[in-house]
């Protein structure tokens, strides 16, 4: 993921804060009808902790700059890539996860993270 | 409404490349923050008035109402999902850009929906799910999504979106709508629909999974009906009843797949295990509040009768149906009763109530705008202009009945239609085009092995034959191939 490396831990992340500019309308209006929102899906839907949902949010966006259609819907392709990337992100993380067990390691970067719903896998 | 575009994303990298931005509260907060407030769920206008966090709050709570499953007290938590749904509808909502509205919504109500699987009447459940499935299905992707079919989706798009619960659900209630419209479409992908989720439960599996399978199987036998392919429907209903039987409370998910398991009796021209069955049927759907499938159920009680000649219980059967609530509980079925009621009282001579069933039905018609309504409003028109002797006017409407049945891809019913409309050529001496139609029926009438279809048509041409007239080495053909189709029958 391009972003993480960039990722500041958990008990940083509020001192850390970084506002966007102020006086910059249009990007404090975009963080907060476009960011934040598909932040919540990649957190709520795919049960991603809120720091890994920010990476993979800025990552498609990466992935959608020069390929998205004005005329079509690009809200919802945006939506699109953030689901396959974050359901992409939990493949990685189950096979570190398999990895780990395998050899006995610690799995360091997945413990401030949440566990992902089964609503449908379990009775 | 904000645009999403190269430039702002652009403008938006170039500007956070070197931040570290603030993704927002965090998840175990938030979950914190809706257990406390899950008990002042009628004062969360306030409590959220003017609070950036608000959908995350709203999110979280649907977490906590998830982790509250298996549930051992459904009634309680059910009223509070009821309580916490009709606040968030009330909730105005402006910059919704990604429909969060709609989502927290859909999953309210898809927790409400499991909760009444398990406690709840059908008639609630179906509340529910509907609520669910319509905030699902107007958000941006879904349609999108729906539209490329799950036969020819690839495994990973379909993972992605079927892997969501509220898809899933919106997915089988999508299905349920069109099943009777798009039949064709429906018989491929609920099959493929079913066959992929099928695929991925077990026996531990929750238990609403395996309703939805049972689901997309009753959708899946309804149109493989609607297609003529009866055996691989009652396959399907086999499946839906094992399925159902995972239920805590499976009767009245039975009852609507004996209704089916009815309905193809009913193709089958077998109508006395219909009518011993029938009362048993319609006093669950009436007990459960099920009022769609008591009308559904009691349109099929009508047309058993009059299949067993038992013509006067049959019309008091549809009057009902006519005069009471079906026009707003199942407006297909008390349009098709409409239809049937005309017909029958065209055929007994009620000449003037029979119009007055026709104007009736005519309305019911254009309203519901089922392909399956208007072929059979135009199938039982041309049956009564015929039998008035507006020969010209009949075969108008029997054309427009077998467009109607073939748009719909019912190419079974679309025979039938056919081999009346030749019926009526024959007798007004346009013997060639009566041949023609008969040629077209008839890979139909022997792949879905219509026998009465096949012997009228034999008396047909065995008549035209007699008379020499028409296309006589054509007729013979024709009659040689229904010849040795009745054969194998007898055989």
């Amino acid at each position: 993921m391009a972003s993480r490396a960039r990722r500041e831990q958990p008990s940083e992340a509020v001192a850390a804060r970084v506002r966007l500019p102020m006086g910059e309308p249009e990007l404090d209006e975009f963080y907060r009808r476009v960011f934040l929102p598909l932040v919540r899906r990649a957190s709520w839907k795919h049960g991603l902790s809120k720091d890994d949902a920010r990476d993979i949010v800025q990552d498609a966006f990466v992935v959608a700059l020069g390929k998205l259609d004005a005329a079509g819907n690009p809200k919802a392709w945006l939506v699109q890539v953030v689901d396959h990337l974050s359901i992409n992100h939990l493949r990685k993380v189950a096979r570190r996860a398999q990895l780990s067990a395998r050899w006995g390691l610690r799995d360091i970067e997945s413990e401030d993270g949440r566990s992902t719903p089964e609503i449908l896998g379990d009775n | 409404m904000l645009q999403i575009s190269d430039t702002s994303l652009a403008s938006w990298l170039d500007a956070t490349s070197r931040s570290l931005l603030r993704a927002g509260p965090s998840v175990p907060d938030m979950l914190d923050r809706a257990t406390l407030i899950r008990g002042r769920l009628h004062s969360l206008p306030e409590i959220l008035a003017g609070d950036e966090s608000r959908a995350d709050v709203l999110f979280a709570l649907c977490a906590v109402f998830d982790d509250e499953f298996p549930c051992p007290e459904p009634e309680s938590l059910l009223q509070e999902v009821t309580s916490a749904f009709q606040v968030v509808a009330g909730l105005s909502w402006s910059d919704d850009e990604f429909d969060e509205r709609s989502h927290i919504l859909s999953r309210l109500a898809f927790t409400a929906w499991r909760l009444c699987l398990v406690s709840r009447s059908y008639a609630e459940l179906k509340v529910w799910r509907d609520r669910c499935a319509d905030f699902v299905l107007a958000l941006d992707a879904v349609p999108d999504f729906t539209a490329i079919g799950f036969a020819h989706g690839s495994s990973e798009v379909n993972w992605r979106f079927l892997s969501d619960p509220t898809i899933l659900l919106a997915t089988t209630v999508m299905f349920e709508r069109k099943r009777n419209s798009e039949c064709t479409e429906v018989a491929t992908n609920a099959v493929a629909a079913c066959d992929w989720l099928r695929a991925r439960l077990d026996d531990a599996s929750a238990v609403e999974a395996w309703f939805l399978v049972g689901e997309l199987c009753v959708s899946s036998a309804v149109a493989l009906k609607h297609l003529g392919r009866l055996d691989d429907s009652a396959a399907w209903l086999m499946d839906a009843r094992t399925c159902y039987g995972k239920l805590p409370k499976p009767a009245i998910h039975f009852a609507r797949s004996d209704v089916v398991e009815l309905a193809l009796l009913n193709e089958r021209h077998d109508f006395h295990p219909i009518l011993s069955r029938i009362q048993d049927l319609k006093r669950i759907f009436l007990d459960d509040g099920a009022w769609f499938e008591y009308e559904a159920t009691r349109l099929l009680e009508a047309n058993a009768l009059k299949g067993a000649n038992r013509l006067p219980e049959a019309i008091e059967v549809l009057s009902a149906m006519v005069n009471g609530d079906a026009a707003t509980t199942n407006p297909t079925s008390h349009c098709l009763a409409a239809i049937n009621l005309a017909e029958m009282r065209m055929a007994e001579g009620s000449y003037d109530e029979a119009s007055r069933c026709f104007a009736s039905a005519a309305t019911a018609v254009a309203k519901v705008n089922v392909p399956l309504c208007t072929a059979q409003f135009y199938g039982s028109f041309a049956e009564c202009l015929r039998d008035q002797g507006l020969i010209p006017e009949a075969i108008g409407a029997y054309t427009a009945s077998i467009f109607a049945f073939e748009s719909a891809a019912m190419r079974r019913n679309a025979a039938y239609i056919r081999v009346l409309l030749a019926e009526t050529l024959f007798a007004v001496g346009r013997d060639q085009e009566a041949v023609a139609e008969i040629a077209t029926a008839l890979p139909t009438i022997r792949e879905a092995r219509l026998f009465k279809e096949a012997i009228a048509v034999t008396r047909m041409l065995t008549d035209a034959v007699r008379r020499r007239t028409g296309d006589r080495p054509a007729l013979i053909q024709l009659h040689e191939q229904l010849k040795a189709l009745r054969l194998d029958n007898n055989d």
